[in-house]
This record gives C-alpha cells, sequence and structure tokens, in this order.
C-alpha cells in the first residue's frame, strides 16, 4: 500500500545531516537558555524538549511522507506542551493553527501520493508545488496564512519562542528546498509580499517579541524569495539565510527574555543602555542585529548577496530586493538605537545605573548566547565552511560589491531614522488572534445584514469558539424539530428513491 | 462442520438463560459466571484463530455449521469467512472488556442488566456468522428488541423517551430489512444467501432495483445516517455508559457488517454502481458525516457530543465502503478498529469521571479532570486519537481514509474528512479545557472528604473500572504503533469483498 521499506525510510545525505545538526545546535542554546529562565515545570520542558529533537529529526531525514507527517505532528504536540504551562489560551490557539497548518498539508501529501510521488523528492508540475506552498504555508508564516505568527511568538515565553520563531517556521522552507527545483512564481511573489509586510509592521512595533515577529515574516520572505529564483546562488542564499537567521533570531528572543525580565517591560523605550546593565546581552544583540542588516563578516551578508545574485538579469526585482535590504537595517537599526545607542554620550548620566540587577541569566544563558554568537561570526568569516557542503563549484562574483552596496544602504538608512526621529510611536497592546476573527466576523455580519446576540457569559471561551457554537445551534435548530417530522424524513426519502427508480432508470 | 462457531452464538445466550437460576441461588455468584463465561468465549475465539491459522495466512479460511444436519439450500447454516472472522474477534474481544467494566461499574438491577447484554451478545454474534436471511432478521430484531430496555436503563423521563424512539426507529429498520427478505424469497425462491446470491442475477431488472433500495434505506436507518439519525444521540447519552460504549463502539460495527455483506455478497453492488446509486451513498454519508460534525460543536452535554461524533466518524466509514475501491476498503476497516476501540475507551472513562455528578451537562464538567488524574489524561490520549495525531491509531486510519478517497478522486470525500478532523479539535478541546478549569471549592465541603475518596466505593471495583480504560488506552496507542499487524486480516478480506463468487462456490459447492 506504501513504501515501507525500513532500510529506505531515513536518508542521511550531507544535506539532512547539516540540518539536523543546526536544528540540534539551535535547540540545545534554547534548552540552556531556559535552565535559568523557567521557574517551574523544568523537567516536563526537557522531555518535550527531547520529543521535539525526535520530531524534527524525522521530518528532516526521511524519505518517506508517513514518517514526515508524523514527525511534523510531534513537533506541533511537543511545542504546544511547552507552552501550556504559561498561558493556557495561547496554547489552544496555537494547536488550532498548527493543526489546521498540518491537516491542509496532509491532504496535499495524499494528493502527491496518489499521482505517484511515494516519496519525498522533486514535484514537477508546478500547480502541485503551489499547492505544497499553501500546505506548507499555515506552519511556516507564508504570507496569507501569515496572521498567527505575531500575536503567538510574541505570547509565548522566551525560550519556546526562540524555538518556534528560530527553528519550527524553518521545517517547512527545508522541505520546500527538497520539493521545488526550478523557479515558481508564486514563491517569489509570496516572498516579496511577506518582506514588505514583514519589515514595514516591524519599523511600528514597540513591544519588542512583537517586533522580532515581524520581523522573522519578513526574513522568512528573503527564504522564500531565494528558493523561488530558481538558481543555484539562489538555493546558497536561502541555505546561508536559513542559517543566518535561526541562528540570529533564537539569540535576539532568548535576549529578549532575558531583557524583559530584567527591565520588567516588553516596551523598547524602557530598554536602554543595555550595555551597562547587561553587557554580555548587549554585545550579543548587537552581533544579531548586525548579521540581519548584512554587515560582512557575518553569516547575513553572505546570504543577502547570494540571493541579490540570483536575480542579476532582473532589474525590477534587484531594485526590490534593494529595497527590502534598506528596510531590513532600517527596523534593525531603530532596535539598535532605541536599546544601545540612545543618549550613548547622554546628556542624563544617571538613565541606566542601577542598585542591583533584577534578573541574572546564570551560566548557561550566558553560555547559550555566546555560543550562538560565535556561529554566527564563523560561519561569516568562514562561508566556505557550509558553502562546500553543497557545492563544488566556485563563487564567481567579488565581494567587494556587495561591500559599496552595504555601505550604501546604511548611510541612506541613517538618514531617513535621523529625520523621522527614529520613529518613536506610540505603545498599544499586543496583538490578539481574537480580534482578527472579531473582525472578520463583523465583516461577514455587516454584509449579510444580520444581528446576532453573542453568548459572552461563558467563561473562557473565546470569541471564535462562541461565534462557531452559535452558528452551529443555528443550523441544529433548523433541522431539529418535531418527532413526527423526524420520521417523516423516512417516507418521504423512500418514496423519492422508489419513484426514481420507477421512473427515471 | 467445525462446532466452535456454533459454541460462539450458544454460549452467551445459555449464559442469559442460565443468569435467573443462579440467582436463585445466590445473587453474589453472578459475576463470577458471568466472568467464566465471557472467558469461554474468548477461549473459543482465540482457538478458532489458532486451529486455523495457516489457512487465516494464506486467506482460504472457510468454516460451516449446519444447523441440524440439513443441507445447503433447504437449512440454515453458519459460515465463517474471512469478513466473518474479522468482525466476529472485534465483537468477542470489545465485548469482553466491556462486560468486565460492566462488573465493576453497574451497581442496581444487574441480574437484568446482565441477561440482556448477553442477549445481545448472542444475537451480534448470530447476525456476523449466520448464512441465512431470515435467520439474519431474527438475530437484528433480537438485538433492538434487548437494547432499548438498556437504553432505558437508568428509568427516569428522558431515558425513557430515548428507548422509545429508538425502538420505533429500530422496528421500522427492521421492518424494511423483513420486506427485503420477503421480496428476495418471493423472486429467488430460497432464503439462503448464497443461492439468493446465485439466482439474483435472473431477476427482473425493476424487482432487483426494488430489493436493493429497500434494503439501502433500512441498513441507513440502521446506522444512523443523516435523514434518519435523529435516535442516535438521544438514545446514546440517555444509557449508562457501558451501553454507551456497546451501542456507539460495537453494534454499529455489527450494522456496517450487514450492510457489506447483503450488498456486496447476496446483492450485486455492480448493479447499484451500474444506475448510479453508490454516488448517492457516497454523497448522503458524507453530508451525514459533515453534520455530525457540525452538530457536536453545540452539544452541551459530553455523552451527546461523542455520539454526534460517533455520527460524523460512521458516515465517513460508510462513504469509504461504497467507494468500491481496494484502497477503500483498507482505510474502512482500519478506520473500524480505530473507531470502535477509542469510541469505546472515551465512553467508559467519561462514564466513570461523570458517575457522581449530578448530570452530564458541560457546566457539571467543570473540573473534573482534578477528580482521577490518570483517568483524565487517558481521556485527553483518546480524545487526541480520535482527532488524528500519531502515533495513536486514529492518525494512520485517517491517513488510509484519505488515500481512499484520493485514489478514487473524490477530492470533497477527502476534504470533508479534513473539515471533519478540524471541527473534532474545536469540539474535543473546548471539553477538555472545561474540565481542566479550576473549580473554587468551598472550605467546609473540603474538610468533608467528599472530594477526596474513590468515585466507586467498593475498592474492586474501582481498580476494575480504572484498569479496563487504562488498557483500552493501551491499546489504542500500541495497535497505533503496530498498526500493520491488521495487513494481513485485513487483506485477506478485500479479495472476497471485491467479487463473491468465491463465497457462493464455498457454501454451494459443498
Amino acid at each position: 500500500m506504501d513504501v515501507f521499506d525500513i532500510s529506505e525510510i531515513f536518508l542521511y545525505n550531507d544535506f539532512n545531516i547539516f540540518f539536523v545538526l543546526l536544528g540540534l545546535f539551535v535547540t540545545a542554546a534554547t534548552s540552556f537558555a531556559a535552565y535559568d529562565y523557567l521557574k517551574e515545570n523544568k523537567f516536563w520542558y526537557y522531555i518535550l524538549n527531547i520529543f521535539y529533537i525526535l520530531g524534527f529529526f524525522m521530518v528532516i531525514t526521511t524519505q518517506s511522507w508517513f514518517v514526515f507527517i508524523i514527525g511534523w505532528e510531534i513537533v506541533t504536540v511537543t511545542t504546544t506542551f511547552m507552552i501550556i504551562w504559561s498561558d493556557k489560551k495561547i496554547a489552544r490557539q496555537y494547536f488550532l493553527v498548527q493543526f489546521t497548518g498540518s491537516s491542509i498539508l496532509l491532504y496535499v501529501i495524499l494528493l502527491a501520493f496518489s499521482m505517484g510521488y511515494k516519496t519525498i523528492g522533486v514535484i514537477d508540475e508546478t500547480w502541485l508545488q503551489s499547492l505544497f506552498i499553501i500546505g506548507v504555508g499555515m506552519k511556516s508564516g507564508i504570507f496569507g496564512l501569515h496572521f498567527w505568527l505575531p500575536p503567538i511568538h510574541s505570547k509565548a515565553p522566551a525560550p519556546v519562542s526562540a524555538v518556534l520563531s528560530g527553528w519550527v517556521v524553518k521545517l517547512g522552507f527545508i522541505t520546500l528546498l527538497k520539493i521545488i527545483a526550478g523557479p515558481n512564481q508564486f514563491l517569489v511573489i509570496l516572498g516579496f509580499l511577506m518582506i514588505f509586510l514583514g519589515g514595514i509592521k516591524a519599523l511600528l512595533q514597540t513591544d519588542l517579541k512583537v517586533l522580532l515577529a515581524y520581523s522573522t515574516i519578513s526574513q522568512l520572505g528573503f527564504i522564500a524569495v531565494g528558493i523561488g529564483s530558481g538558481s543555484t546562488y539562489g538555493i546558497v542564499g536561502a541555505i546561508f539565510h536559513i542559517v543566518a537567521h535561526s541562528l540570529a533570531k533564537t539569540n535576539l528572543f532568548i535576549n529578549s527574555g532575558f531583557l524583559e525580565k530584567e527591565y520588567k517591560s516588553r516596551t523598547i523605550y524602557d530598554m536602554n543602555k543595555i550595555w551597562k546593565r547587561k553587557p554580555v546581552s548587549a554585545l550579543t544583540v548587537i552581533i544579531s542585529l548586525l548579521s540581519l542588516m548584512g554587515t560582512f563578516f557575518l553569516t547575513g551578508y553572505h546570504s543577502k548577496h547570494f540571493i541579490k545574485y540570483a536575480f542579476k538579469g532582473i532589474d525590477y526585482l534587484k531594485i526590490l530586493l534593494h529595497g527590502a535590504s534598506i528596510l531590513t537595517i532600517l527596523y534593525s537599526l531603530r532596535l539598535a538605537w532605541w536599546l544601545w545607542l540612545k543618549n550613548i554620550f547622554g546628556k542624563n548620566k544617571k538613565e541606566g545605573e542601577i542598585k542591583k540587577r533584577n534578573f541574572s541569566p546564570g551560566e548557561y544563558g550566558y553560555s547559550a548566547i555566546l555560543f550562538l554568537s560565535f556561529a554566527l561570526l564563523f560561519t561569516g568569516i568562514v562561508p566556505n565552511y557550509i558553502y562546500s557542503r553543497f557545492f563544488v563549484e566556485d563563487i564567481s562574483f567579488h565581494f567587494l560589491d556587495g561591500f559599496i552596496n552595504y555601505i550604501v544602504y546604511f548611510i541612506i538608512a541613517i538618514s531617513i531614522l535621523w529625520r523621522l526621529d527614529w520613529i518613536k510611536t506610540k505603545e498599544k497592546a499586543a496583538p490578539e488572534l481574537d480580534d482578527i476573527f472579531k473582525k472578520v466576523n463583523n465583516f461577514l455580519y455587516k454584509i449579510s445584514g444580520k444581528f446576532l446576540e453573542y453568548d459572552t457569559g461563558v467563561f473562557f471561551e473565546s470569541y471564535l469558539y462562541n461565534s462557531i457554537y452559535n452558528i452551529s445551534r443555528g443550523i441544529y435548530n433548523f433541522i431539529y424539530t418535531d418527532f413526527q417530522i423526524q420520521l417523516l424524513w423516512i417516507p418521504t426519502l423512500l418514496m423519492l428513491l422508489y419513484m426514481w427508480i420507477t421512473f427515471i432508470i | 462442520m467445525d462446532i466452535n462457531i456454533l459454541l460462539l452464538v450458544i454460549i452467551p445466550l445459555f449464559t442469559a438463560f442460565m443468569i435467573p437460576l443462579i440467582d436463585l441461588i445466590h445473587k453474589s455468584i453472578r459475576k463470577y459466571f458471568v466472568f467464566v463465561s465471557i472467558n469461554v468465549e474468548a477461549f473459543i475465539a482465540i482457538r478458532i484463530i489458532l486451529n486455523n491459522f495457516d489457512k487465516i495466512k494464506n486467506s482460504e479460511l472457510f468454516l460451516d455449521y449446519h444447523l441440524g444436519g440439513w443441507i445447503t439450500p433447504y437449512g440454515i447454516n453458519l459460515i465463517m469467512d474471512p469478513v466473518a472472522l474479522f468482525f466476529s474477534t472485534l465483537i468477542t474481544f470489545s465485548l469482553y472488556f466491556i462486560i468486565v467494566y460492566s462488573i465493576g461499574f453497574i451497581g442496581h438491577h444487574e441480574g437484568k442488566y446482565y441477561v440482556l447484554l448477553f442477549l445481545i451478545f448472542a444475537a451480534m454474534q448470530g447476525t456476523i456468522l449466520t448464512g441465512d436471511l431470515f435467520n439474519m432478521y431474527v438475530f437484528i430484531e433480537l438485538i433492538a428488541v434487548t437494547s432499548s430496555p438498556l437504553v432505558a436503563f437508568k428509568r427516569d423521563q428522558n431515558s425513557t423517551e430515548a428507548a422509545i424512539k429508538y425502538l420505533i426507529y429500530s422496528i421500522i429498520g427492521g421492518l424494511f430489512f423483513f420486506i427485503g427478505v420477503i421480496f428476495i424469497y418471493f423472486s429467488v425462491g430460497t432464503l439462503n444467501m448464497a443461492e439468493a446470491a446465485a439466482n439474483f442475477g435472473s431477476i427482473g431488472f425493476r424487482m432487483q432495483l426494488f430489493i436493493i433500495t429497500t434494503f439501502l434505506v433500512s441498513f441507513l436507518i440502521k446506522l444512523g445516517i443523516f435523514p434518519f439519525h435523529f435516535w442516535l444521540p438521544k438514545a446514546h447519552s440517555a444509557c449508562p455508559s457501558s451501553i454507551s460504549a456497546l451501542l456507539s463502539g460495537v453494534l454499529l460495527k455489527v450494522y456496517l457488517y450487514t450492510f457489506i455483506r447483503i450488498l456486496w455478497t447476496v446483492l450485486d453492488y455492480n448493479i447499484i454502481i451500474d444506475i448510479g446509486l453508490d454516488v448517492f451513498i457516497i454523497y448522503i454519508s458524507l453530508f451525514s458525516s459533515l453534520l455530525g460534525h457540525i452538530f457536536a460543536l453545540q452539544a452541551d452535554d459530553i455523552k451527546r457530543m461523542l455520539a454526534f461524533s460517533t455520527i460524523g466518524h460512521i458516515g465517513m466509514i460508510t462513504a469509504a465502503i461504497a467507494l468500491n475501491t481496494k484502497a477503500g476498503f483498507y482505510g474502512a476497516m482500519l478506520h473500524i478498529i480505530a473507531h470502535l476501540l477509542m469510541k469505546s475507551g472515551l465512553f467508559l472513562g467519561v462514564g466513570y469521571l461523570i458517575n457522581y455528578v449530578s448530570g452530564h451537562k458541560i457546566e457539571d464538567f467543570t473540573g473534573i479532570a482534578y477528580r482521577h488524574k490518570g483517568i483524565f489524561i487517558s481521556i485527553i490520549v483518546l480524545s487526541f486519537g480520535m482527532i488524528g495525531i500519531p502515533p495513536i491509531i486514529g492518525f494512520m486510519s485517517k491517513w488510509y481514509i484519505l488515500l481512499g478517497f484520493l485514489e478514487s478522486q473524490s477530492y470533497l470525500g477527502a476534504a470533508l474528512v479534513i473539515v471533519g478532523s478540524l471541527t473534532a479539535v474545536i469540539y474535543y478541546m473546548r471539553y477538555i479545557a472545561r474540565a481542566v478549569q479550576k473549580v473554587k471549592v468551598e472550605p467546609d465541603l473540603k474538610n468533608r472528604g467528599i472530594f477526596n475518596k474513590p468515585i466507586i466505593s467498593t475498592f474492586y471495583r474501582e481498580r476494575i473500572v480504572t484498569a479496563i480504560i487504562y488498557l483500552f488506552t493501551f491499546l489504542v496507542v500500541v495497535t497505533g504503533v503496530g498498526f500493520k499487524m491488521f495487513d494481513i486480516p485485513i487483506n485477506s478480506m478485500i479479495p472476497e469483498l471485491i467479487d463473491s463468487q468465491e463465497y457462493i462456490n464455498h457454501i454451494l459447492g459443498l
């Protein structure tokens, strides 16, 4: 009935092993950071971590669709349980969203399976590739299905956010790397939409974790553009960017947890002069932000450069990519200003001086963020370490091209930010998944002209569940009337069937 | 002539008739007698499997028993072929666990309960093993008659209403079955299934269609497919929990067996395909499945919610069977096993937890997880299985059913299966979240120690009940990981379903 030869289920080639090792490194870093950050249920958290590692191991190294989807469900369930101790409502919403994604993915996988693709490999039909993009989309934050990412990644506890945003969303893109071999326009369009949407929203945020969540969407757009370009340079760029973004975003989220506990608030305006209060965090945040911006000697430089080189012939896309790079530098630099540089030569010397520290990450926490930063530096300075695993050709462009581009972007970004006074927007509440459903529901009901009373008296039920409950109760009351009418269905249907076979057949 | 098949039917019948006599001796011997009897039955079922093991592996199993020694067209014969073996084993073992649970769970009117339960057991085995149409009708009516008092077991208004509704629908369903049997006898002249199958092609076309339609409506009523499902939620929620598990988990599978046996072996399914009636069956089953899941969203009572979920899943299984492809049958059979284990486990577990709560509305379900954490974790695992999360068997059966739908290019069916499991997440999570909610207990209530007592007051009964629920959870996970063990039984059934000529040859040739 399906491919189930046990010797062929797992494939250990360079590609898979590399990503498994990267995932292990990132997950180990978050586990270390969680050691002093989480106060309770640590034992179950680490057990869940082990199963999570098993899950993504199955997703990355397997060749059989069946084991693939089992692995992904294990990842979903374990990450849900990791969130559940801090906020049950977010865990419910996260599980629902991820399960929807899994269901769509299961449908598309079985569609491919029934068409003859019995193992994970390159898929030829473009429409099937697009369906896969939609299937993976809900779990990897592709545009259109990304609405859940900012509310959930910002409300989860910091090590879990790091895991979710740093690695879980990449799994979909790793799969797309195996499936898509040629250019795919759909993915490129979606990728650009993601970059600009994420970037512009990130410019306006005041909450650190929400900003990082939108930045995740933006950077995932770069990966999508790289994969969709279809050329070797694009794919190399996508792989480099997966490495760069995993390391950088994990680092940033772990540090956001430390900073939140230290300053007791999540607004970036409250965290100032972090180099005085938390020097190690400050150093690692700067390294990660520089990598996101694409500074040379860090991995982000290589990835952005490769992706730009992939579109070397197409001018309008290159202009869009220039704009995307400027946007990334804009929001990263804004974050760096508010955290690091504001009042660095300051008038107010007292600001930022403390009597005692509120929170200390402990030796495991420090080692986690330092190792991540070191890995960023290492892969940046020695890109051949990664490049030589995948390709044997030589890199045929010059490094200094990108250098000049970078300086130009930097100058443009600083001047824009200086003009706009470093974009200090008003603080607003973190986004809620409920609000989105409320807006959709109100819109639909305004169109249909109806007005329904909503039963909000029930504790623990959110807006989505209430509206679903009311709709199904409406349908139920419509069908369930008298007992006699219920019995009447039997002779009605029987007569209809008899008349059909008598007169029509 | 294998007497073991006859013993499978006779032993529960004998037990049912002996229980009143045992009651005259001493009431407490009753449960030991019941336990001995189900052990003997299980032993005979295992003996049948072990004696014919190599024949089962080569899928050549065929046992029969002629009642009274009468030869084939004139007498009733009991047949065991791979399909019957599969269903009969499932029934035997699941009823074993349900009866052990009942020993611990039922506290009053046990004599009447066990008599009725064993009569149902004998009737179910009889339905599966018989080779004669009128015999099957008798057993189906016996099931209907003996399960109605069990539905009304609690003797309050709600249960009696539910039992009357259930009885009316069952009798109407049986009536249409009877009309079909009469017309087959009228046209073909015999009541033996194999003989009727051999001569079915020689009846006039209009008469064939009439018989097929009548049987079809009878099965739709019995299975609880959309326009005829109104009895199901009430009946499955008003009875004590072990009976809910029996009706919802096990009995519907017996009706699925009759559905397969009559429409594929006796009548010719190719006629149904030719006139396009199979499209009707598939679409009405899928619509019923969708409605079952939607109605479960608004159910305020946990047992009603589980009953609506049953409607959803049985619709899915019927649609997968009606596709008439290999992959469809495979998925449907695997889902029969999965749904039986999971739904029985859920009903038994929930029944235990809500035993001494005043009702089973959702308001009473608040905070119930803390009454017994182990059982609640089992309920969570079983709910995950119903949703379709690996490594529980619900996921594997969902995979194969989806594969069955997509291979025959019924994209709507596959989409409805996906939508069904998504809505299942919503309605199961609603109850689980409600149960985990912490409840404020007044201090003086807490001091009275009510919440520290076990739910069932007798020690060994509590142990039996919790052990059975844990056993179901264990089975669900073990069969999920080792789902390939069902490969041989299911694959041996499929050639026989698609082509019924072998069945006819085996019986008439003898």
